[in-house]
Parts: structure tokens; C-alpha cells; sequence
């Protein structure tokens, strides 16, 4: 019999009093071996999810299923092959990194001490002052070693790379990636598509509670939008712009043109931009929800 | 604890500060632990009354209400217990070992005040038996005198303030006063 998913979900649902719908109705299947990203906006249900597969809240209906197991279970074992970092990390503040890591690896039972000591080398853990005088920044890197520290089945991160710096995230990225290539499974969240769109195999999207959609990040990738503001040496006719397949023109004045174009766009927006003298060009991601609205404007009733 | 050995010289002796008590209304004396007689501004009395009547089991309570509630409600200690509980430990050990370093935190808060108090000892002379001191029928001045001279009696010899000390100078406070030194008021004392 081949192994369980390492998640997977039928029809669960957490409703807070009375009609405070966190959660409706989530199908979800996570495959061993893979890094799947679970995206949605601020309030979307993604924490309330994780934490009912953690077992630390009840479903209000519906079913779970963590590496086999359910995660309601009072039999500690459930939770033995699981690795977790909260949204809301707390630690022990009086303690250093050295002696909460300690603590924790004592709560485990055993745990490869060699490894642990290299995860918080690679991550540039500051072990020997207390926690409390930590920035936030250094106390996610603490949680993240608890995390992955014992090689677990399945690393569930809730918005794993808030407060790091650009080469930190890189770092736990490439962890990430590690993970997966060892057969083992990480399920992350985020608000954004960027973050994750580098290491998933899969996104699922919620919103609102539901799961809108689960994709192949390779697909998603050609929806995902940028907000491009581009400043020519002089006035210059948007409408060529606006020609290119996805490019939708947000406003043009003088020789400044804003527009949002997909990623598949890119390519001709550049070329096409070249031929004229260019001062200043900015690229940002837009944000989830504007995608969202973009992807499912027709098929979206409520939108 | 320091901080009330440090008060009590300030009390120590005083004539106005036993008047006082004696104003206290019954109840309040009652809760205080001031006993028939016994005066605030003795040694042990002042102990008797301050420490173990109200300051320290105050001072416990305190301490094991302030660590139970912060077992859960506190900030830090609830947010570490979600992390915790997604750990393989049952809910009820992950419970008990806050609650458990709660009640050890109270422990050693017991003992701790136990070691100053006998640290104290050679200095207020917390073996003397204050139930029995507190027989003494004396103003401040005077209780002031017999604990000095006690305790100059007690340092001559190198030994910790006792019983016979106190009552050796307790029988010359009472010739200079030309009292009579009762049976009853130093009966039992060594």
C-alpha cells in the first residue's frame, strides 16, 4: 500500500460563532515530496487552516488526515514526524537560542544534535543571548531551526520568511527545495505569489475562506501580474502598448505610462519599449487580491 | 525581606509606634496576628506581625496566582504553548509542566524565604520563642534595652542570640527599673 498523502482534507470547515465562516468546505491533497504553497490574502482562512491540521483547534465539520493520521487525535505520535512554525511565533524569552533549542529538542525525545548545530550555522543563529533581546528577524530563525531540527515527514510554515532579509528568505528557500528532494514534504503559506512562486511545485489559492483554485506554479506564473510604470524621453502613443496581448493600460500622460502586464507580456512590452528613448522604468508585483479579481473577473459572480 | 529588616530599626523601641497598634481596631490586630500583648516593636514580634502574619503569605500568594495565570494567559507563555502543543506531547503533560514549573517556582520562593530568615537568625534571634517573649510586660525602650543587651551578651560568648541571653538581660533590665521579674512572665524561657 503505497504511503498516505502527507495532507489531505475532505469537506473541512471552521465556523466561528455562529457565522464567522474561517474555513468552508476545503478539499485539499498535498503529495509527499513535494513544497506546496498555500496562498491567500490577509484573513483568507490560510492560519486557521494549518491549525486545524496541527490539531490545535477543532474543525466545526468535515475531516483531516496529517501523514496518514488524524491530527484530533489525542496519541502524541500524530505529531512526531510533523515540523511547525507559527504565524505568531513565541518563545521562551528568558532563555538563549542555545537553551529554548535544548528544551525543545528534549520535548521531542531525541534529536540529531549535529544537524540542529548546522541549521543554526547556516541560518546565523544568535545563540547565546536571551531570547527577548533578539530581533524579530533572529527569533524566526530560532523557529525555524525547531522546525526542520529533526528531519520531520512534513514542515508546515506559516508565513515562514516574514521579518527575514533577502538572503536569509533565499537561504530557507533553498532548505525548502532540500526537504522536498529528500522525500519529505513542505506545506507553506504567504500572501504572496513571488515568495512562493520560486520554490512551490504547487499553489492552492483561498480566499475568503475557500479554495479557489490549485495550480502548477508554471501556470500561475503566466497569470501573475506586474505594475509597470514606464517614463520616455518624450510624449509617446500608448496604444502600441496597449496592443500587446495581456497589457491593459492603467492611465498615460505626457511620457509617462502606467500599465499592468502579465508575465507572458514582458518580452514584447521590453522590445517594444527599446525602440523609444526610456528614463526611468519601475516593475513592481501586484498584489494577490488584484489577481484574483483579474483571473476570475468572469467567472467570479460575486466580483 | 531585606527591605523590612531594614524598617525595623525605625520602629525598633518606639513608644508611639506600640500606642498605635494598641489603637488598631480588633479585627485589623487580629489579622496582623498581633496577639495579646505582644508588641510590634520587639525583634521577633515585629517579624511575627509583618512577615509571617501578612507580608509573606502575601508575598506567596502572589507569586502563585501571578505564575499560574501566567502559565496560560500570559502573553509569552500562551503563544510558546501553541508551538508546544504541536510538539508529541500530550495536552496534559504540556499543561502540567507549565503548571509544575509554577508550583516548583512557589517552592523555591518558600525556601528561599526560610534560608534569609534563618540567615537572619543571629540577628533578630528567630529561635527565641516570641510567644513567650511577647509576656513581657515592658514599653518600647525598655524591649529595646533587653534585645541590645542580649545581643552584646550573645556576641561576648560568639554564639547566636537565645533564650538565656534574654533573660539575663532581661533580669538586669528589670533591676533597673526596680520591677520585679514574675515567674509568669519568664517562666519556660530556658
Amino acid at each position: 500500500m503505497p504511503p498516505a498523502a502527507a495532507i489531505e482534507t475532505s469537506g473541512l470547515e471552521k465556523t466561528y460563532s455562529g457565522d464567522v465562516r474561517a474555513v468552508v468546505d476545503l478539499d485539499l491533497r498535498v503529495e509527499r515530496g513535494e513544497v506546496f504553497g498555500y496562498l491567500g490574502p490577509n484573513g483568507a482562512g490560510k492560519s486557521t487552516t494549518i491549525r486545524m491540521l496541527l490539531g490545535l483547534i477543532h474543525p466545526t465539520a468535515g475531516s483531516a488526515r496529517v501523514l496518514g493520521l488524524d491530527p484530533q487525535s489525542h496519541d502524541p505520535a500524530v505529531r512526531k514526524h510533523v515540523g511547525y512554525l507559527p504565524g505568531d511565533l513565541r518563545l521562551s524569552d528568558r532563555l538563549t537560542a542555545r537553551e529554548e533549542l535544548e528544551s525543545l529538542g528534549r520535548l521531542r525525545g531525541s534529536v540529531d544534535e549535529a544537524f540542529r548545530d548546522e541549521l543554526c550555522e547556516r541560518f546565523g543563529v544568535v545563540l547565546d543571548r536571551p531570547i527577548r533581546h533578539l530581533s524579530k528577524g533572529n527569533r524566526q530563525k530560532v523557529g525555524l531551526v525547531q522546525a526542520f531540527m529533526h528531519r520531520p515527514e512534513l514542515v508546515v510554515l506559516d508565513e515562514p520568511t516574514g521579518g527575514l532579509d533577502p538572503l536569509l528568505q533565499k537561504e530557507v528557500r533553498e532548505l525548502m527545495r532540500e526537504t522536498a528532494a529528500d522525500g519529505r514534504t513542505v506545506f507553506l503559506s504567504s500572501h504572496s505569489l513571488d515568495e512562493v512562486q520560486d520554490t512551490a511545485d504547487r499553489v492552492g489559492i483561498i480566499r475568503s475562506g475557500r479554495l479557489i483554485d490549485v495550480d502548477a506554479v508554471a501556470s500561475l506564473r503566466s497569470r501573475s501580474l506586474r505594475h509597470v510604470i514606464v517614463r520616455f524621453g518624450g510624449p509617446v502613443d500608448a496604444a502600441a502598448l496597449a496592443a500587446i496581448e495581456g497589457i491593459r493600460i492603467v492611465s498615460s500622460a505626457d511620457s509617462t505610462v502606467r500599465l499592468s502586464a502579465p508575465e507572458t507580456a514582458m518580452d514584447a512590452l521590453v522590445k517594444l519599449m527599446a525602440r523609444h528613448h526610456v528614463v526611468d522604468l519601475v516593475s513592481e508585483p501586484a498584489d494577490l487580491e488584484e489577481i484574483f479579481l483579474e483571473l476570475y473577473r468572469e467567472a467570479d459572480p460575486a466580483a | 525581606m531585606a527591605l523590612l529588616a531594614a524598617i525595623f530599626p525605625s520602629i525598633e523601641g518606639s513608644p508611639e509606634f506600640d500606642e498605635l497598634i494598641d489603637r488598631y481596631p480588633e479585627a485589623l490586630k487580629n489579622l496582623f496576628g498581633i496577639a495579646e500583648g505582644a508588641s510590634i516593636t520587639s525583634g521577633a514580634g515585629f517579624l511575627d506581625v509583618e512577615l509571617f502574619s501578612l507580608m509573606l503569605p502575601l508575598l506567596i500568594l502572589v507569586q502563585a496566582v501571578g505564575r499560574g495565570a501566567r502559565t496560560f494567559a500570559g502573553e509569552e507563555d500562551a503563544g510558546r504553548l501553541e508551538l508546544v502543543l504541536a510538539y508529541p506531547v500530550r495536552r496534559r503533560d504540556a499543561v502540567l509542566a507549565k503548571g509544575g514549573a509554577a508550583a516548583a517556582n512557589v517552592i523555591v520562593l518558600c525556601v528561599v524565604a526560610g534560608l534569609v530568615i534563618l540567615a537572619f537568625d543571629p540577628l533578630v534571634g528567630l529561635e527565641l520563642d516570641y510567644g513567650k517573649l511577647a509576656r513581657l510586660n515592658l514599653a518600647g525602650g525598655a524591649i529595646r534595652n533587653i534585645a541590645l543587651n542580649a545581643a552584646f551578651l550573645a556576641a561576648d560568648r560568639d554564639e547566636p542570640v537565645r533564650m538565656a541571653h534574654l533573660l539575663q538581660s532581661a533580669r538586669g533590665e528589670y533591676l533597673k527599673l526596680e520591677k520585679p521579674l514574675a515567674e509568669a512572665e519568664v517562666g519556660g524561657w530556658v
